[in-house]
């Protein structure tokens, strides 16, 4: 499988190249978008330190890619409103004129003012697009021509197949590693704040906010102060030391509260890859934009390393290896299912019980 | 038009004898001279998937319902009940005016789908309007598809389709009373974070559902069109959030336009979260299991696969209102709206 993986940095593509990266995927987050609707992820579910915060970081990403040959995917996501589409459109277009190869997006209304803008960008259905029956992709491909399509985590390889084979030349890509939320992601609404300033210093953040608020705490420039919407790109919370938000309790996700954090940080579906693929799945993505390279590098590693491995013993024992501790499967791709060809008979039986 | 209704939440296999005198098992929202008035009479439509405790059924005086809903927004075994009771669904339809809400939907979930629009279409020569709530655009197109030559089975946006901002966390994010200072450590030294009201453009987002944005009820209206063969009312389902009055105000901007959007808002059991149905029904709770409470103390129950916030939120005096233009914008448009009540609209922010 080809991997898909996460760029924060254009520092970052050359690293991400060497180590295995097929594609790169990122998000932009400017001053003037987070001013006026923050930097949570309420909005496109595009969350602060996880994106590149400019346009010249955007363009300096796809050129850095380009000439490495690597495809870079802009993630502008969707839910947005008719005032913010405008903007979103100069955006990818100025990610084309960059030499940008596509989008990760489900908005119908982005997508149709795109193509009326005439753009040649690449449309990639999102994840949070939930295309989980034939009838949703029909519809994503006739109306917007979509050439991708990212598949919710909870379809097993054989629905992901039985999707993919009406639509010839339809791309398939499956979430594999760094990212492990139990609730549908299209489906979810929970607000998800970001990572507080204290929290980057004293690593009290959690569920994929650590990595973040780790990285801001590196890098003095940020300091987690953009977090915080309008006052957050401004002097005078500099100087005063006074930060405005309509957010000042926010610690962690609600959803961690309430359904509590996965075991690890670094969960996989490593023992599923080989079955996806022959399902016709091409594209394997790895998770977890805005956490630290180092981070993203060993998920990369690890994979492409897995890739060679003929048991899913091998995997666990690799896993163990690279990461100090047991395998943290996704939910519904497990490699203790039996093996890689019960985890096709495994959602076979899981859709028919239905 | 922004139609209001009255509905009742039914499991299957009520009992159909006593179906004229089935109550609206719903929460009034009565609300007060300080607050923001719902307008359109006295009500929104709304129902619940299931009782929630705590917010226990509260019938109008007058509060038949004139809509029953049956179905499930999250549990696809809820397709398979429906139809093995298919003859009680249809003398269902024939009493009253039915809403079946369909789950969104696997690939494996799709003949479900075809056998039970089969049936709905077959009984709706004896039916007022029998409208399918879909959750995804796939099952939407394909209810437009199988009724096309129906005039009674209408597909509608359900709300899932619908997208839009549940999360009860968001309406504290307009009360500074919910948002005390705080200090931090911030590069090395200390810092506080101090209250301030959202952006306007953050409120105006989170007040918009997508389906009701321009671009998604010309996609809406296409299919209903295309695959109906003629033009079929559409019906966008939504929660009552904080922001229902905005949103409300923003299906009234299309109604000026000449659009016909119904919009039924639920103000029980909130849409917030979903778990995938991997077929383990013992699993799943039939009643409501309290979760938790979240920062602002709003209570999140699981019901099925579904998370859900209970009620409807209560609208703070001292929010953001009067800060967004979002208002200011549809009041300028209300104005030119004989059929829509000036109620609406708060009093501090139609200037």
């Amino acid at each position: 499988m080809r991997f898909a993986v996460p760029v924060t940095d254009p520092g970052e593509v050359a690293a991400l190249a060497d180590s295995g990266a097929a594609e790169l995927y990122c998000g932009v987050l400017e001053p003037w978008w987070e001013r006026r609707y923050g930097g949570h992820d309420s909005v496109s579910r595009r969350q602060g330190l996880a994106n590149l915060r400019s346009r010249e970081d955007l363009a300096h990403v796809a050129e850095q890619a380009r000439r490495r040959g690597l495809p870079v995917y802009l993630t502008v996501n969707g839910r947005y409103i008719a005032g913010q589409i405008d903007y979103l459109v100069g955006l990818c277009l100025d990610f084309e004129a960059s030499g940008g190869t596509g989008l990760q997006v489900f908005d119908w209304g982005l997508m149709q003012a795109l193509r009326e803008a005439g753009t040649s960008l690449r449309l990639c259905l999102s994840l949070l697009g939930v295309a989980a029956n034939t009838h949703v992709l029909a519809f994503y491909v006739d109306c917007f021509a979509i050439s991708r399509v990212v598949f919710p985590r909870f379809l097993t390889p054989l629905q992901a197949g039985q999707l993919l084979a009406p639509f010839p030349g339809l791309e398939g890509e499956v979430m594999v590693a760094g990212d492990r939320c139990p609730l549908v992601d299209g489906y979810c609404r929970f607000y998800h704040g970001n990572a507080c300033a204290e929290a980057a210093a004293s690593g009290e953040a959690t569920c994929g906010t650590a990595a973040r608020a780790g990285r801001a705490a590196r890098d003095e420039a940020s300091c987690g102060e953009a977090s915080y919407g309008e006052a957050a790109s401004g002097t005078a919370a500099q100087a005063g030391r006074v930060i405005r938000t309509y957010d000042t309790t926010y610690r962690t996700h609600s959803c961690r509260t309430l359904l509590g954090s996965p075991p690890n940080e670094y969960p996989c579906a490593a023992c599923a890859m080989g079955d996806l693929e022959d399902a016709g799945v091409a594209y394997a993505k790895i998770g977890g934009r805005g956490t630290p390279l180092a981070y993203r590098l060993s998920l990369l590693g690890f994979l492409r390393d897995a890739t060679g491995l003929a048991t899913n013993e091998e995997k666990r024992r690799l896993y163990h290896e690279a990461f100090g501790s047991p395998c943290n499967c996704y939910t519904y791709l497990r490699c203790d299912a039996g093996g890689a060809s019960s985890v096709l008979h495994a959602g076979q039986g899981r859709g028919e019980a239905q | 038009m922004i139609t209001v209704g009255e509905a009742r939440w039914l499991e299957v296999g009520a009992d159909l004898s006593k179906a004229s005198t089935w109550s609206a098992n719903r929460t009034i929202k009565h609300t007060s001279n300080r607050t923001i008035k719902y307008g359109l009479n006295r009500t929104i439509a709304e129902c619940t998937p299931d009782r929630t405790p705590g917010h226990t059924p509260n019938p109008t005086k007058n509060g038949i319902a004139d809509r029953v809903y049956v179905g499930s927004d999250g549990c696809p075994q809820a397709l398979k009940d429906l139809l093995a009771a298919e003859a009680w669904l249809r003398a269902l339809c024939a009493h009253k005016r039915t809403t079946v809400v369909i789950p969104p939907l696997a690939e494996q979930h799709l003949p479900l789908l075809d056998a039970l629009t089969g049936v709905l279409v077959a009984s709706a020569g004896e039916s007022d309007r029998i409208e399918v709530c879909c959750n995804d655009i796939g099952a939407f197109a394909r209810v437009a598809q199988l009724a096309c030559d129906c005039a009674s089975v209408v597909p509608t946006v359900g709300r899932w389709l619908a997208r839009q901002d549940t999360d009860p966390q968001l309406a504290g994010l307009l009360n500074r009373a919910s948002n005390p200072a705080r200090s931090v450590f911030c590069s090395g030294a200390q810092a506080s974070l101090e209250y301030a009201p959202p952006p306007s453009g953050l409120i105006e987002h989170w007040a918009c559902p997508s389906a009701l944005e321009a671009s998604y009820v010309a996609i809406f209206r296409g299919i209903l069109a295309a695959r109906s063969g003629r033009a079929k009312p559409l019906v966008v389902e939504v929660d009552a959030t904080a922001f229902f009055p905005a949103m409300a105000a923003g299906a009234a901007r299309d109604a000026i336009d000449g659009a016909d959007i119904t919009v039924r808002a639920h103000t029980e059991g909130a849409l917030v979260s979903m778990f995938p149905c991997m077929g383990g029904c013992a699993e799943c709770p039939r009643e409501p299991v309290l979760l938790g409470a979240d920062r602002f103390g709003n209570e999140l129950y699981r019901v099925r696969n579904l998370i859900i916030s209970p009620g409807a939120p209560s609208f703070s005096a001292d929010w953001a209102w009067p800060t967004t233009g979002l208002f200011r914008r549809f009041a300028k448009n209300l104005r030119c709206s004989p059929s829509y009540p000036a109620g609406i609209i708060p009093r501090h922010s139609a200037d």
